[in-house]
């Protein structure tokens, strides 16, 4: 990724701040696919999963090997499996 | 496919209760999925130099909350209710879970945020029973002012 990118083609979402002199700074931002973190393109350093095909934070990325490719989407599905497969024990 | 946003208003403080400004909740029962999809929070209280910091992370318990404000509906045609169980000013923090802060945003108390997310990439939360999102000030460099927290969310 360009340490230098202020803003990206297709961001997952927009930020803004506006400061206590009422000026607003305003940001690209993206969604981690493993995890769902919030992050800043301009500000945040991430990376790319080319299980899933999508950007990842930093955590995720440095955390690929042992844990795989597991999508958030993924893992709500098995949480929700694995509630419902509780619940009815 | 229900829009529905919500306040969570606190006095913030830094303790373990009294940094949860608001958490949002699945039900206990018949639990929904939770997509967050725009969040503003900031400071309302009299100008003052101070320096917040904001996360927003997940939590496995709802906590005690000292008061939970009915969620509106977007759509003030639509009958559905929302599901979703809104707590704000706690008394006993929802159970955090660990490693699971999704931003985490110093600001000064003058300034305030807005998010908005895409279509697609919105905070997800699974409809597992009392599990969701809590919104805390764990450090504040000076004073208690008071703080909000505007959530958006849609239950699928």
């Amino acid at each position: 990724m360009n340490p230098k990118a202020k803003t990206i083609r297709d961001p997952h979402g927009y930020a803004v701040i506006v400061t206590s002199a009422g000026k607003p700074i305003e940001f690209d931002t993206l969604t981690c696919n493993h995890c769902d973190r919030l992050l800043f393109v301009s500000h945040d350093t991430w990376g790319f999963c080319h299980g899933c095909n999508n950007p990842i934070c930093q955590g995720c990325y440095e955390g690929l090997e042992q844990t795989g490719c597991i999508p958030w989407q993924k893992r709500l599905d098995l949480e929700e499996q694995r509630d419902r497969l509780l619940s009815n024990l | 496919m229900a829009l529905f946003s919500t306040t969570m208003q606190r006095t913030l403080g830094t303790g373990a209760a009294s940094k949860i400004v608001g958490s949002l909740t699945c039900a206990a029962s018949n639990p929904k999925r939770i997509i967050l999809f725009e969040l503003e929070f900031g400071s309302e209280d009299t100008p003052a130099n101070a320096a917040i910091l904001w996360q927003i992370a997940r939590c496995s318990t709802a906590g005690t909350a000292g008061s939970n404000p009915t969620p509106a509906a977007l759509d003030n045609a639509d009958p559905i209710a929302a599901t979703t169980v809104v707590g704000q000013a706690h008394s006993s923090a929802p159970t955090a879970v660990s490693n699971s802060t999704l931003l985490s945003l110093p600001l000064n108390q003058q300034a305030s945020f807005r998010w908005v997310a895409k279509d697609g990439r919105e905070f997800k939360q699974s409809a597992t029973a009392s599990n969701g999102f809590t919104v805390a000030t764990p450090t504040i460099s000076s004073g208690t002012p008071l703080g909000t927290c505007t959530a958006m969310f849609d239950e699928p």
